[in-house]
């Protein structure tokens, strides 16, 4: 029986390793697209004298989605900038607990900013971008899918505090 | 609506959840409270305030930044420190300031720096008989009067939320840098003396030819920046992009310190820092958008005028803002929350923007390192291994000398406004 538990323990951690591996090459690949787009906006307008139209704009729009994307890579790596004052001061329970709640609050945000955005990409479909000519509603989808894999990155931080504090409870 | 919006951000962050994701959640509650605007306002103030081109050079000056120490370019301009200034005295100390007036110019990341300089230099100098608090303390301020030498992510932010030009903000933290380095090398020379530390053999006419000339690659940088910058060339996100292209091909063709292979990793590291920033300056957007619907710059100038109209005054008081926000909100979101507030009432006061935005950052700056919470005195101390009660009472006086230097700059608006004058007529 253990050793059932343990394989799929196995899988779980192989499963969650090769889902950070894509989420991570996803945002290399939009941060060395976002490279090779500027340079080669420079070079066509600097040494061919014919500038790209739609570099810069496609530029900002990588730029968006790598902000996204890359916010739940921060959240894994517990990145954000935060105030821990207060908490240092905190026995090692209750900086659990305040733990639980800030993840919490970020589920809430995420939420909330997930349900607001659905409007926002329903209005912007028929819209299409100046230079590139995509619908609007491409560059707003990056929202909710940050969003959502902030939530998933929260949920598993939340998930191993909880084990943290049962491991603490049952000595 | 202002209350329920300042009650709300002030408890979650006291609660530790990220300033970012507080700053969200207190202007959502904000929006519900009033009940007039639609929470779509959100979503599109977010992606509006990220939807800028200028932005985009923080992301590709952090990853040259990264690109560049990993090429092992913060090493040699140590070595070219040294050899120009390790046998007078205090040398090691004043390797220090200018190594991180020199690295401060390619790097654009606080942490980077303190960590670069701090790993390579604490050891020797504790050798040549500084103690490590002193050690920590020079390094500390030394890396506060980096901050103001470009490329630097926060004159980046506070440039496009107050609409000014990037490169002109650039080139006025020079000066101003140079202003608060003196008052730093005037003060260690004295105070290695008074220590008695030896100095070090000079350096042969060899040796400093070999260190210039390990050293030329890393500071033909700032060269090809600043060049395409003010050439007119390119803007200075594409500079920076540049840049980017130019370290690359030192670490992987001149000093093959990686290869093609550890790309993705360098890429990785620097999205995670511009990721960080970018939700900041998205949830900021909607912040001061709040904060400029509900008037509150008019309220903040009425009463702030109403105690004193001086522009000093003023000046003095953001100063002391700034310090000790920087040091409460670790650097970047202090600029975030206040400049939407104060800066309005520095227009208002017939203040120089560059001026302004030039203090701001000087005085963040240092709260950054500001004992007991600054986070770039935390990160300086867990590399030397000291605790940090004990390093901050050698900080106290280089405190002072970063406050002296951040007066001067403040009551001379010559030092900060002189180079934009000449290079942007």
């Amino acid at each position: 029986m253990t050793s059932a538990n343990e394989g799929g323990a196995l899988t779980q951690v192989r499963f969650w390793r090769s889902y950070e591996a894509a989420i991570n090459a996803v945002a290399v690949v939009l941060f060395a697209a976002m490279v090779v787009v500027t340079a080669a906006g420079v070079f066509f307008r600097y040494v061919l004298n014919a500038a790209l139209p739609w570099a810069e704009e496609a530029d900002r729009y990588l730029f968006i989605w790598l902000s996204f994307v890359g916010a739940a890579i921060t959240m894994r790596h517990q990145a954000h900038i935060a105030v821990d004052i207060l908490v240092r001061s905190f026995s090692a329970t209750a900086c659990d607990w305040a733990a639980l709640l800030t993840y919490g609050c970020i589920l809430v945000f995420v939420g909330t900013v997930f349900w607001a955005s659905e409007r926002v990409i329903d209005v912007t479909s028929t819209t299409r971008t100046t230079a590139t000519d995509i619908p609007m509603s491409w560059v707003y989808l990056a929202v909710p899918v940050g969003c959502t894999l902030i939530a998933i990155e929260v949920l598993r931080l939340a998930a191993s505090t909880v084990r943290r504090m049962t491991r603490r409870a049952t000595p | 609506m202002i209350l329920v919006l300042s009650i709300t951000f002030v408890t979650l962050m006291l609660l530790s959840v990220p300033v970012s994701f507080a700053m969200g959640l207190a202007s959502i509650a904000a929006i519900l409270w009033q009940g007039r605007t639609p929470l779509n306002t959100v979503v599109t103030q977010m992606v509006a305030g990220m939807d800028s081109f200028p932005l985009m050079a923080i992301p590709f000056f952090i990853l040259a930044g990264e690109l560049m120490e990993r090429a092992g370019i913060s090493e040699r301009l140590v070595n070219l420190a040294k050899a120009l200034v390790a046998h007078v005295r205090g040398g090691l100390g004043m390797v220090v300031i200018l190594a991180e007036y020199l690295f401060s110019g390619i790097s654009g990341s606080t942490a980077a720096d303190v960590s670069a300089i701090g790993s390579m230099l604490i050891a020797p100098m504790e050798r040549a008989g500084y103690h490590k608090g002193e050690a920590i303390a020079i390094i500390c301020a030394a890396t506060a009067m980096g901050i103001l030498v470009p490329p630097c992510i926060f004159m980046i932010v506070l440039a496009s939320m107050t609409n000014q030009s990037i490169g002109a903000m650039f080139v006025a933290g020079f000066v101003p840098a140079v202003v608060i380095a003196l008052g730093l090398i005037a003060y260690v020379y004295w105070r290695s003396g008074t220590l008695g530390i030896p100095r070090a053999a000079k350096a042969t006419g060899g040796q400093v030819l070999r260190a210039l000339g390990d050293g030329v690659i890393a500071m033909v940088m700032p060269v090809i920046i600043f060049g395409a910058i003010f050439g007119g060339i390119t803007t200075v996100t594409e500079a920076a992009v540049v840049a980017v292209l130019y370290s690359a091909l030192v670490g992987l063709v001149v000093y093959r310190r990686f290869g093609v292979r550890d790309l993705p990793a360098i890429l990785l590291a620097s999205s995670i820092n511009t990721a960080m920033i970018m939700l900041l300056v998205g949830v900021a957007t909607v912040f001061s958008w709040i904060l400029t619907v509900e008037r509150v710059p008019q309220a903040v100038a009425a009463l702030v005028t109403g105690i004193s109209s001086s522009p000093w005054v003023f000046l003095l008081v953001s100063n002391l803002i700034f310090i000790v926000f920087g040091a409460i909100l670790e650097g970047l979101p202090a600029l975030i929350v206040f400049v939407p507030v104060m800066y309005p009432i520095a227009t208002q006061l017939g203040i120089d923007p560059l001026h302004y935005g030039i203090l701001v950052i000087a005085s963040i700056g240092i709260g950054i390192f500001m004992p007991p919470i600054g986070v770039g005195l935390f990160i300086a101390c867990a590399i030397g291994k000291m605790n940090m009660v004990d390093a901050a009472r050698y900080m106290i006086p280089y405190l002072g000398i970063l406050v002296i230097g951040l007066l001067v700059v403040t009551f001379v608006p010559w030092f900060t406004l002189v180079l934009p004058q000449v290079f942007l007529k």
